[in-house]
């Protein structure tokens, strides 16, 4: 019987084309809005680390000058630095408390291989950290693996290529053994991990979320013995008189610009860890820093991300405004629907007097009501792509990751269609049964 | 108005329709405010002067490859070498680019107690020719002194207090005459700061930040082993002098030149976001519109369907074209009109909300009224075919049976 | 078959009640051929209504097949319409998107049978009615006359107790209506009862018997068999 009925569906479909259409458009282009924007907001807002969420977090320790705090959170309370100082890093790397440590900076170099000339050279943001840096936030390998503690402890010059690099640059052989020079330092491969985009990028802060991962890996003690420093690309503050002209008097200054992320095996160490962050913080204010009152803060990667504001409140006011557009679609579509159905009112008429009941003439409709939902759905759909393309192309800060629909979105996004369309079908639908049988029978 | 009445009776009479096309039309008009309201504040932003001389300007971000003693040396001679060319105009070392995203700010106090808290402001270093090259206007005070101004590898302990702020930083400093902030003392970080001229416009770095008219220019330039350079060519020769600088310095060993980029390019790049919100903002308020005169076409094509015969019968008993028109437009304005109340009441409900939840700013009333003004002539446009059509019903039609 | 007692129907306007048609009965047995004559506005039309369940009697009973209808379900009023009455009405009210063979399958949808016994019927009723071999045609592209067949096959195919046919002829040319009404006549020969209300005298000469409706009273009208 199905059939039949979207046989009768498709067949008014056609008889009316016009009306069909402007339906079917209608709720596409309600559809398509909608979806765009819950597709972003849905991206933005994924747990990019759903298994062990609760147990990577960030350290944020309160060490800023107490004349003034570094700034103010969105409801207005003094807010503290969410990156070290590198006295700090270290102490907390040191101490070893957590099971893994992933401190980090990054500082930009020109980088050629060793058989290019200098001229060549291409000047690349270097992400400089520790060895758990990959397998803390998920990096897969596909040549090599990290280096060594040893390498961490040393400062040993080793490097890891992304995906990308590597094809560059040795046309994706299996690089590692090789060397690649950073400005004038040799760098020895020990791994490429493979094309990597955690979305969000949620270990930096929001204004870097969206934006594509950094295209080489090196330890931080590395970094420090080759006094590479980019003062004018990378994220600092400082406050107070200290001197920062050069990598060593940022090392020793109360500037902050390392960001601490820890894991732990179990959620209830990081508790333990949260109490020995106070102690430290307490032994510190013996020598006179960490004056501010405002509490340390260790951040899980879920409480970071909507601190941070993962999902850009534009992007929330974007949903809004959508489901907004398309509930005047689909008051408009049920219009339509109202004007499809009283120009089928002599159709009705002559099926109930052959003997349809009310439940068969509002399933004829329903069918109706669903063809015209899951056109819409599959149009829009397919505008929503389009848009999403056009997206990705008009906010190059953001990766296109954020603008991708995965599967389940996509089927959603013709439910949705199909649902709505159907809901506000209800009330034409219960009109169209309601007609008066016997006045309908004289022209059809 | 002796058509009002009966209008009425009609509406009531069959409800669902009209009540639908209401409810559309709030809710369209609803976002209609909104989303224009944010279009046309975009659009201002967008097109709003940087106060830069922003043809002839350049910008990159090149290092000092000797040791640090001798950084203050190499960057001075690197800025008389570029000053020397004969495509430059003019040269300043700078610790950020207007627009491009990446800087300082600094929250102002009116004394060293935080909660005398002022405003915020992005915070520019430069070089002496600074104003000169970019091209900015000091329209009241000066500019720093020789002595005022240095490079320096130390800590900042004794810098001097002078500062130049913009003149919507002295409109906060001083609400009732800007023109006095100069002398006013300021506190940054717990450190008192003279103000000794005002500059016209210099926007800050961040392009969406809502505050960046205001800025601060210090005079002490904290030296490092990379410097960012805003060089302005002689009219004309843009594309030459970038060549040139780019030349000159790479004849240094060691010597790189990066982020090598026009001013224009920056600030493409810098307003790209903002320009794509416009876009679609824009987009969004024409697709309402089309959205709304579709459903007034639609009503109206749906009551014509129902009132042919009735439309007959009017015309036979003697009503004009005109009557027609007129009844069937008065009933449009009247639906639409009950829309677009319905709507700015939801608008302005829905503008508390965004004020309180996402920071919007409060929708100026104009926009009621022209928005309002808007729709209804929309509204005009959808019906008045549909109207004529009506208005054309043979009286014929009224005898005819059905 | 159809038996009717004490029937009435009057409207409630505001205050003023309008009494349509006063209480009547009625008895049509298997196989009659009944015509209901009478001037426009006289209550033809509520009687027609009455009898195919399409509108509800304020008094009275009336029984279908011995079945009191009186106060029955609309579901119930549906099934009994599909099952025991074939309409056909003055401008035959075909789909016009539908073709011959779905037109005439309409009424079946709505009962359990199965495809292939559909199938059976349809093509039997548009043998009955003579446009079999047009079954994929659609209404379009027919004839007056042959479009009222097909309504005519549609009425038949789910093999009603009997016919009701309001102004069958009423949209037709004369030569057409003649081949019409002479089909009407067949079938009833064949057994199915037919109630056609029309205003043509001669018409309602070759039924059977005349029922009169003049100003909500109805009267049954003797008539001598000149044919």
């Amino acid at each position: 019987m199905g059939n039949y009925y979207f046989k009768l569906a498709w067949l008014s479909f056609k008889k009316t084309p016009l009306l069909s259409l402007l339906m079917v458009g209608t709720i596409a282009i309600g559809i398509a809005a909608a979806m765009i924007t819950i597709t972003v907001g849905y991206m933005m807002g994924k747990n990019p680390l759903p298994h062990k969420s609760e147990r990577v977090a960030m350290v944020h320790l309160n060490s800023w000058d107490p004349a003034e705090p570094i700034s103010y959170r969105r409801n207005g309370e003094a807010d503290i630095p969410n990156m070290l100082t590198y006295q700090d890093a270290m102490a907390l790397l040191t101490a070893d408390k957590a099971d893994k440590h992933v401190p980090f900076v990054s500082f930009s170099t020109l980088v050629r291989t060793e058989t290019q000339d200098v001229k060549s050279a291409e000047m690349h943001n270097i992400r400089s950290t520790s060895r758990h840096f990959f397998s803390v936030f998920g990096a897969p390998f596909i040549y090599g693996a990290t280096w060594s503690e040893e390498a961490d402890e040393l400062g040993q010059s080793v490097i890891v290529l992304s995906k990308r690099e590597n094809d560059r640059l040795f046309n994706g052989a299996n690089s590692v053994g090789e060397s690649i020079i950073l400005d004038s330092k040799l760098y020895r491969i020990v791994g490429v991990i493979d094309d990597w985009q955690p979305t969000p990028k949620f270990y930096v802060n929001s204004f870097h979320m969206y934006t594509p991962t950094l295209p080489y890996f090196v330890p931080l003690e590395s970094q420090i013995r080759n006094d590479f420093f980019s003062p004018a690309t990378m994220g600092w503050y400082c406050w107070g008189d200290d001197a920062t002209s050069t990598l060593k008097d940022v090392m020793s200054s109360e500037c902050v610009w390392i960001r601490f992320w820890v894991e732990f095996e179990s959620e209830a160490k990081k508790y333990e860890y949260f109490q020995f962050m106070a102690d430290y913080t307490e032994e510190q204010r013996k020598v006179g820093r960490f004056l501010r009152p405002e509490p340390n803060r260790l951040m899980s990667v879920t409480e970071f991300l909507e601190e941070e504001g993962a999902i850009t409140e534009e992007s929330k006011l974007g949903i809004v405004f959508a489901l907004a557009f398309l509930l005047a679609c689909l008051c408009n579509v049920m219009s339509l629907m109202m004007t499809k159905f009283y120009g089928k009112g002599g159709e009705v008429g002559l099926r109930r007097a052959v003997g349809a009941t009310k439940k068969d003439i509002a399933v004829q409709f329903g069918c109706e009501s669903i063809l015209v939902g899951l056109l819409g759905g599959v149009i829009g759909l397919a505008l929503a792509q389009l848009g999403l393309s056009a997206l990705t192309d008009m906010y190059p800060e953001y990766h296109a990751n954020v603008m991708t629909m995965n599967f389940t979105l996509m089927v959603s996004t013709v439910a949705l269609a199909v649902g709505t369309s159907l809901l506000f079908g209800l009330w034409p639908i219960y009109r169209a049964t309601r007609i008066q049988l016997s006045s309908q029978l004289k022209s059809l | 108005m002796k058509d009002f009445n009966p209008i009425l009776k009609t509406l009531w009479k069959s409800k669902t329709g009209p009540l639908l096309l209401i409810v559309q039309i709030a809710v369209a008009f609803t976002i209609l405010i909104n989303v224009s309201f944010m279009a046309s504040s975009k659009l201002h932003e967008l097109t709003e002067s940087s106060g830069l001389d922003e043809e002839v300007l350049f910008s990159f971000r090149s290092n000092l490859p000797v040791e640090s003693e001798e950084y203050v040396a190499l960057l001075r001679q690197d800025l008389a070498d570029i000053k020397n060319l004969n495509s430059v105009e003019s040269v300043t070392v700078t610790n950020s680019v207007p627009l491009s995203g990446w800087g300082v700010f600094y929250s102002l106090n009116a004394s060293d107690d935080p909660d005398s808290y002022i405003a915020q402001a992005g915070a520019y270093v430069g070089s002496r020719d600074y104003i000169s090259t970019l091209g900015l206007d000091i329209i009241m005070g000066r500019w720093f002194e020789e002595s005022e101004m240095e490079f320096t590898t130390e800590g900042n302990s004794d810098r001097s207090n002078s500062i130049l702020v913009t003149k919507a930083m002295a409109e906060q400093i001083a609400p009732d005459d800007w023109s006095t902030a100069v002398g006013k003392a300021v506190y940054m970080n717990g450190r008192a700061y003279q103000i000794v001229g005002i500059i016209d416009r210099l926007i800050a770095t961040w392009p969406e930040w809502r505050g960046n008219e205001r800025s601060v220019v210090f005079p002490t330039y904290i030296m490092a082993g990379e410097n960012i350079f805003m060089v302005r060519a002689k009219s004309g020769q843009l594309e030459q002098a970038m060549v040139d600088v780019k030349a000159l310095l790479m004849q240094q060993p060691g010597k790189f030149v990066t982020d090598l980029h026009t001013f224009k390019y920056t600030r493409e790049t810098g307003y790209k976001a903002m320009e794509s919100s416009f876009i679609i903002l824009a987009g969004v308020t024409v697709a309402l519109i089309m959205l709304t005169m579709l459903g007034v076409f639609g009503q109206a094509r749906f009551t014509l369907m129902k009132r042919r015969r009735q439309i007959g019968t009017r015309r036979a008993l003697g009503a004009s074209k005109f009557h027609i028109m007129r009844f069937y437009i008065l009933e449009s304005l009247i639906v639409v009109g009950a829309g677009v109340l319905l709507g700015s009441l939801c608008a302005m409900i829905a503008n508390v909300k965004l004020i309180e939840l996402f920071r919007q700013d409060a929708v100026p009333y104009e926009y009621f009224l022209y928005g309002g003004v808007g729709v209804c002539i929309a509204s005009l446009i959808a019906v008045i075919p549909t109207a004529y059509n009506a208005a054309n019903t043979s009286p014929a039609i009224a005898t005819r049976s059905v | 078959m159809l038996k009717m007692r004490g029937v009435a129907k009057s409207f409630v306007t505001d205050t003023v009640k309008t009494q349509a048609l006063q209480p009547f009965d009625l008895d049509i047995e298997q196989g009659e051929f009944v015509a209901v004559v009478g001037p426009s506005g006289s209550g033809k039309t509520t009687f027609l209504n009455i009898a195919g369940l399409l509108e509800e009697y304020s008094e009275g009973q009336y029984f279908l097949d011995d079945k009191d209808t009186t106060g029955l379900s609309d579901k119930h009023k549906s099934a009994l319409r599909n099952q025991k009455i074939g309409f056909i009405f003055q401008s035959f009210n075909l789909i016009p998107e539908l073709n011959l063979f779905d037109n005439v399958e309409m009424p079946l949808r709505y009962r359990d049978f199965s495809a292939k016994e559909r199938t059976e019927r349809v093509l039997n009723a548009l043998e009955k009615v003579g446009l079999a071999g047009r079954k994929s045609h659609y209404p379009q592209q027919l004839s007056g006359g042959q479009q009222q067949r097909v309504a005519i096959a549609r009425a038949l195919a789910g093999s009603p107790s009997f016919l009701l046919a309001d102004e069958p002829t009423g949209n037709l040319d004369s030569k057409m209506a003649d081949g019409i009404m002479s089909l009407l006549r067949d079938i009833n020969q064949q057994g199915t009862s037919i109630l056609m209300v029309t205003h043509d005298m001669d018409q309602a000469k070759q039924a059977g018997r005349i029922v009169e409706i003049r100003d909500g009273h109805l009267s049954e009208q003797k008539i001598a068999m000149t044919a």
